[in-house]
């Protein structure tokens, strides 16, 4: 239990404080954007227990984490993206990306295309997970700030 | 408040936001805010990652441009960010003249970053933690810490000159496997798959890949597919650059 649940989650916010640092994160920010790193890979590990499915977990992470920012975003008056950019990084595919371009340049074509279609699927859940939270959140608020006719989705 | 004055604020404003990491939408929804709150005019705004295109036209009818176009080799700053939307906020609601904008635009140029060994220290924690978190002994932790301490020290200097992306993803994979090598050899680390992995999520686009699927979905199709274009470019060049070392190691 401990082993695989609160370990890789207090990795997950040690390398989140790490990165925090990197993209130039102030004060208390830190530590909050690590929070959130750690709680994304929290519901990812239950998520993949499960349903067995690496992009229902990578879904269940990315909505997680959405609702974390947008609710920090608000209680900090800072913007989203910073308290996002960090709380997804455990999850994003940084490591599938790099053993598909691997693959590229030794010449496996095979492990090429799979690892490089799983990479997108991954990618395109964690994306849709953010997408789906932005989206209703800008739902309930719809009214209060109105959009330029242009900017309209 | 001219159009020009408008204009050249929010390009200034909008080219600081891309360098900082925001996403395209936040860009283009927080300059079409600002050049659309003075009233002079109606304002169209169009960016992808490296260019904005910002058109006003005054009510006499006459159009007003301006281009800008934003360096990709800059680094994510969070800070800054932060200030830019506050200003962008307050823009919004204030609408301060051109003279105040600037100054405001100078200050946030000065904000302070971290200081070269906060971020080689930040960089070793990140590698090690990641190198646990994929599944490496504490020992191999330990190794990748090791990497990242010399790898943060590399990225600091190679980004303080503006090094060309893909150069910078070879360079970096290179030293990183280069090291990684060297400590299995030793007998410090056991499993190098780890330790190269951990150390690589500095330079892997991993946040890139996720947000070119984001661009796609909401609609900006040539942001996401410049986006895409830049993250595999940077992927193979890390491939290219940790490939070289682990092929040259198995072959002495």
């Amino acid at each position: 239990m401990i082993a695989s649940y609160f370990l890789p989650c207090l990795w997950a916010f040690l390398g989140c404080v790490g990165f925090a640092v990197i993209y130039n994160t102030r004060d208390l920010q830190i530590i909050w954007d690590a929070l959130g790193g750690a709680l994304g890979w929290f519901f990812y590990l239950i998520l993949l227990y499960l349903s067995g499915s690496d992009l229902i977990a990578s879904f269940a992470g990315a909505v997680a984490v959405g609702v974390f920012s947008e609710i920090m975003a608000r209680v900090m008056r800072r913007t989203v993206t910073s308290f996002l950019l960090i709380g997804i990084f455990p999850m994003v595919p940084g490591a599938g990306i790099y053993y598909t371009m691997r693959y590229c340049v030794l010449g496996d074509t095979a492990n090429f295309i799979a690892t490089g279609v799983h990479t997108l699927g991954v990618a395109g859940a964690l994306a849709i997970g953010i997408f789906v939270v932005a989206s209703t959140w800008r739902l309930i608020r719809a009214g209060k700030r109105k959009l330029p006719v242009n900017l309209r989705r | 408040m001219t159009h020009d004055e408008i204009l050249d604020s929010a390009a200034r404003i909008g080219r600081a936001m891309l360098e900082s990491g925001a996403e395209i939408y936040r860009v283009e929804d927080s300059l079409s805010r600002i050049i659309n709150a003075y009233g002079i005019g109606r304002g169209e705004v169009f960016a992808i990652p490296n260019y904005i295109h910002i058109n006003l036209c005054g009510a006499d009818g006459v159009s007003h441009t301006r281009m800008t176009r934003a360096s990709t080799t800059k680094a994510t700053d969070m800070q800054r960010l932060n200030a830019l939307n506050t200003l962008c906020r307050r823009i919004c609601d204030e609408k301060p003249t051109a003279a105040e904008i600037r100054g405001e635009l100078e200050k946030i140029d000065s904000l302070p970053k971290y200081a070269l060994w906060a971020q080689m220290l930040a960089t070793a924690v990140g590698s090690g933690a990641f190198s646990a978190f994929f599944g490496g002994s504490l020992n191999d932790a330990l190794c990748a810490a090791f990497c990242g301490l010399v790898l943060g020290a590399l990225l600091y200097y190679m980004g303080s000159r503006d090094t060309n992306l893909f150069f910078k993803s070879i360079v970096g994979s290179a030293l990183a496997a280069l090291i990684a090598v060297i400590e299995t050899r030793l007998g410090l680390g056991s499993n190098i798959d780890m330790i190269i992995i951990g150390t690589l999520m500095c330079l892997v686009p991993g946040i890139m890949i996720t947000n070119f699927m984001r661009d796609i979905i909401t609609g900006d199709w040539v942001a996401g597919v410049t986006k895409l274009t830049e993250a595999l470019l940077i992927a193979a060049g890390i491939a290219l650059g940790a490939g070289i070392v682990l092929y040259a190691a198995q072959a002495l």
